[in-house]
């Protein structure tokens, strides 16, 4: 029985009981643990150990009250006089060595915001989509095909996929779809604007995610064809303070009314899903076909709890079967086992909303995706200018430990512990960080602007948008204030003070292993990074510059030409009044933007290809610059171009044509209709660089004039030439908005994602080398004053300036050599790693390994010569007189 | 109000002291506590209220001998000094002095 009990008291947790004993009276505490015990035990047997635990550290929690505290006063190491005079020392310390305290602060400060600024940054980019209620129960359907063994992934399927999964799986709760519209002209009274970010929505839209409509009924604000609703800045934007609902806006056509049935939230900046306008998708009739293939949706589900989105999309291949692979055989001719046969496969994927932005492979996603890679190296650039700041502050105080060696004597023998030392040191230290930390807290209110711009979009969360931030800034403020000041503290805490207090000078500890070691450390960092960004740049620059097989420079493009209609050739020829203009061509598409695929073969073989396809009209060769290697463009002289097709040197490679002039060619998208191939044009990029070349199919279609581009002749008078182009639109145009960009610009959109990331690592890069450099100032400043009596004493005994500044920089050049031949295998790994992503990439330049040491170098030789060439200039009669 | 001004809860852990005689201490106060009247109290509330009484005279205490079931640990009896004594029955003397002072009207509750 006894012994029952004995051992019901050692399951006691250990940490609350210790805790209880810190703080609780010695008088007390022998009844007031025996008090919890005896409930601990009675709990023990009649709830659990579990519950026990709980109730114990409840209870310990709820004893920690005033009565029951130890007297501070009685208390060597937690005296309050003694916390006083810990901090005033410090404050005093801090005021007495201004450039340590500066230099300390200032790189902690620059190393705290950046820690927050990319802390920010990555917790946006994580938590895209996690708002939303229902977010573990909500996926995206995706379509997963293998055309001829190439696979290929869809964000989007066919127009009936939602309801059919409603329809056939239990397991479906709800299904809602979205479609990205083009540009649309909205009007409303006398205000006429395009609108780019416009969505279609299903009714359920607002139902399956938490987008919250402020004005209107949610349940079927999106139900009848052609409703509107606005977001809050749109409403403003159209009707001012009224309210709009129920108020009519016309789209397109002037006699085109949508009614306003709502005013709804704009979407977080982390939500994948943007819009300024949604309009009900019943609008659309395609979208309430049965048809499968074609135009196709984003078609989002809700799963019932606990139900298998694996499961589910291997049973979806009985949709595939049941629907999608009839139309597959109308249109391709041939049965379904067949074309399986033949390399081809549909199947359905189901991508959970909050993957969506950092891990979906799919094509045709809403908005710009996320990428997993770059929020690791920001991390890791984070981490590293942080670092670089703890490193300065370690090495300084560590540095100027020899200045407090007196104190710490003093300490010492009037009573001190060395336990009370090292808690002063830590103390020190924390504050120290604390008051980088607010600094921190400061700036990062102060530049959030300048980093949306940096990073090049609006983030979800700043410093001050939860009380969550207040607790995580201390714990961070604690945790680097503790590793910093633990080692300084221990060698401080543990001078002696016979040896610190007799006459003479106290060398300080030697400590040499870990200082070198921090500013190797440092030095390799910036080595590595200093490679790193010179050789994104190099990539970027190389993108930007390549010669991709058309010329864009000098390109202007009108968007949604064909608002023109029938006045196409009077403003063409309007155009080509104009001096400065040297050509014209409309076309379905421009590279850069997306290309629809199209799928071609040869009459005698089975065999499809998918090319990228653009449709254009004549001219369009000149106008883009295009070279042709073989056969002849379309042409107003020849009558029949309307079913002759030009190829790029890859497609031409596809099909392995030996003369490709004249080979005819069938497409299912004209109903296999025969095509010429009439000409051949030399391979150019339309795509991003991350991809090589792409066969391509270009047909002509006086229809298709998505796009109309301008080329101008090379004048410094662009703004005129602007001018007289908008003016002729705007005749020819009926009034239309007048929409352009050109087409260099265009292009470098495609590599926002690296340009950004550029940008990013060269700014952090600079703060994180900038607080190396005057970390290492003041390390420098520091010994060759500590040394400065040796010097002296050289110099007496007759040693030169470049002996004595050999003697002072022989440590750190061996640092540095070390740190090099660390550093360049990992910036050789790195920079590998990241130009793995491109098709098209520079090759590793062996100077940019050089450049960085000498970067690294020039400030390492410009910090040390200023000092040492100042030390060694000195009187010696000045640092050797005794005060 | 002087010293001998107790709260509410005090004067229960006062009262319950003295109802347990040669057995109270902070277990079972609480206990008790809970046991007469229902209401859920914690040890710590009993503890701070015990000491307070004691240091303001009302309760004087000694250590038991030390107990096998608390793990060898001892346990602090109370008892309630005559100035504790003093002070229940001087607040019971007021409340009954106060409850004789209402006039019947005011348990009349006819409405009209």
């Amino acid at each position: 029985m006894e012994d029952q009990l004995m051992s019901g008291v050692e399951n006691i947790p250990k940490i609350p009981k210790w805790f209880f004993r810190w703080y609780c009276k010695r008088e007390l505490y022998e009844e007031m643990h025996g008090d919890l015990e005896e409930f601990y035990i009675d709990r023990l047997k009649v709830q659990g150990k579990f519950r026990a635990d709980l109730w114990y550290c409840y209870n310990v929690l709820r004893c920690c009250q005033p009565y029951a505290w130890k007297n501070l006063e009685s208390q060597s190491n937690s005296n309050i006089g003694m916390v006083r005079n810990f901090y005033l020392s410090a404050v005093r310390n801090l005021v007495k060595n201004k450039s340590y305290s500066l230099i300390s602060i200032l790189g902690l400060t620059i190393g705290i915001s950046s820690f927050i600024f990319i802390s920010l940054y990555i917790v946006n980019e994580l938590s895209y989509d996690r708002f939303h209620t229902h977010h573990e129960n909500i996926y995206r359907v995706s379509n997963k095909a293998i055309i001829r063994g190439e696979p290929n992934e869809q964000a989007t399927t066919g127009a009936p996929m939602g309801k059919v999964m409603e329809e056939s799986y239990p397991e479906v709760k709800k299904a809602t779809r979205l479609m990205k519209s083009g540009p649309l002209l909205i009007g409303q009274g006398d205000y006429k604007f395009s609108e780019e970010n416009i969505l279609f929505a299903d009714q359920a839209f607002l139902d399956v995610f938490d987008f919250r409509l402020l004005k209107g009924n949610p349940l079927n604000a999106l139900k009848q064809p052609k409703s509107v609703v606005l977001t809050e800045a749109y409403a403003q934007k159209y009707f001012g303070e009224r309210n709009p609902v129920g108020q009519f806006i016309t789209v397109e056509e002037d006699t085109t009314h949508y009614l306003v049935t709502g005013v709804v939230e704009s979407a977080p900046a982390n939500s994948h899903i943007q819009y300024d306008m949604l309009v009900s998708l019943s609008t659309k009739d395609f979208a309430n076909t049965d048809r499968w293939i074609g135009r196709s949706l984003h078609t989002y589900v809700v799963l019932e709890d606990g139900s298998s989105p694996d499961m589910l999309s291997q049973k979806m291949h009985e949709i595939f079967y049941k629907y999608m692979a009839p139309e597959i055989s109308y249109y391709t001719g041939m049965p379904i086992s067949e074309w399986e046969a033949s390399g081809n496969s549909v199947s359905f994927k189901l991508t959970a909303i909050k993957d969506i932005h950092l891990h979906s492979e799919a094509q045709g996603e809403l908005e710009p995706l996320g990428n997993l890679n770059h929020i690791y190296v920001f991390g890791l650039i984070g981490l590293i200018v942080l670092f670089m700041a703890i490193f300065n502050f370690i090495n300084l105080a560590i540095a100027h430990s020899a200045n407090r060696a007196r104190e710490v004597g003093v300490r010492k023998v009037i009573g001190s512990t060395k336990n009370a030392l090292i808690y002063q040191f830590l103390l020190e230290s924390t504050m120290v960080v604390l008051l980088g930390t607010i600094l921190a807290a400061f700036v990062v209110i102060t530049f959030t602007p300048f980093f949306t711009q940096l990073v090049g979009k609006e983030l979800a969360f700043g410093i001050d948008s939860s009380y969550l931030v207040w607790p995580v800034l201390a714990g961070m403020t604690i945790f680097i204030g503790l590793l910093s000041g633990l080692y300084p503290s221990l060698v401080m805490a543990s001078y002696k003070p016979i040896q610190v207090l007799k006459s003479g000078l106290f060398k300080g500890h030697k400590s040499g292993w870990l200082r070198n070691t921090l500013v190797a450390l440092q030095f390799i960092a910036s080595i590595v990074i200093i490679i790193s960004t010179l050789t994104v740049y190099r990539q970027i620059d190389f993108m930007l510059s390549k010669n991709l097989g058309y010329s864009k420079d000098q390109v202007l493009v009108i968007k949604r030409a064909g608002w023109l209609a029938d006045n196409l050739e009077p403003f063409k020829n309007d155009l080509l009044s104009l001096s400065n203009v040297s050509a014209v061509s409309s076309s379905k598409t421009i590279p850069g933007k997306r290309y629809d695929l199209r799928s071609y073969r040869r009459p005698d073989n089975p065999e499809t290809y998918l090319f990228l396809n653009n449709q254009v009209n004549y001219d369009y060769l000149e106008m883009m610059g295009l070279e042709l290697v073989a056969g002849r463009f379309f042409s107003r002289s020849y009558g029949a171009d309307s079913n002759a097709v030009v190829l790029n040197e890859s497609a031409v490679r596809a099909f392995d044509f030996d003369d490709p002039i004249g080979e005819p060619l069938s497409s299912s998208f004209k109903k296999g209709r025969p095509l010429k191939v009439i000409g051949v044009v030399k391979d150019y990029n339309v795509e991003s660089l991350h991809k090589s070349v792409s066969p391509i199919s270009i047909e002509l279609d006086l229809e298709s004039n998505d796009f109309l581009s301008i080329r101008i002749n090379s004048d410094p008078n662009i703004p005129v030439t602007l001018g007289q182009i908008q003016d002729a639109w705007l005749k020819h145009s009926n009034e239309k908005p007048f929409q352009y960009f050109f087409l260099d610009q265009e292009y470098e959109r495609l590599y926002q994602s690296e340009v950004t990331t550029g940008r990013i690592l060269l700014v952090f890069s600079t703060l994180s080398i900038f607080v190396a450099s005057i970390g290492l100032i003041g390390l420098i400043a520091f010994t060759t004053l500590i040394r400065r009596k040796e010097i002296g004493i050289r110099k007496i005994l007759g040693a030169k300036l470049m002996l004595l500044i050999q003697m002072l920089t022989k440590d750190t050049v061996i640092l540095l050599s070390i740190a090099t031949l660390i550093a360049w295998p990992i910036a050789y790994l790195a920079t590998e790693y990241w130009l793995q992503d491109f098709a098209n990439r520079v090759a590793i330049s062996f100077w940019f390994y050089i450049i960085s040491v000498l970067i690294v170098g020039a400030i390492v030789g410009l910090v040390i010569s200023f000092h040492t060439v100042k030390a060694s200039m000195r009187n010696p009669v000045e640092s050797l007189r005794q005060e | 109000m002087g010293r001998s001004h107790i709260g509410e809860f005090e004067e229960l852990v006062l009262l319950m002291v003295g109802v347990l005689y040669d057995d109270a201490y902070a277990v079972a106060i609480t206990k008790e506590i809970s046991k007469q009247s229902g209401r859920k109290v914690n040890v710590s509330a009993v503890h701070k209220s015990l000491y307070r009484l004691e240091e303001k005279g009302m309760l004087s205490s000694r250590l038991s001998d030390p107990e096998s079931k608390r793990g060898g640990k001892r346990k602090r009896l109370f008892a309630i000094t005559p100035f504790g004594k003093k002070a229940i029955d001087d607040m019971m003397e007021l409340r009954m002095q106060l409850r004789q002072q209402i006039p019947d009207m005011a348990f009349q509750w006819k409405t009209n």
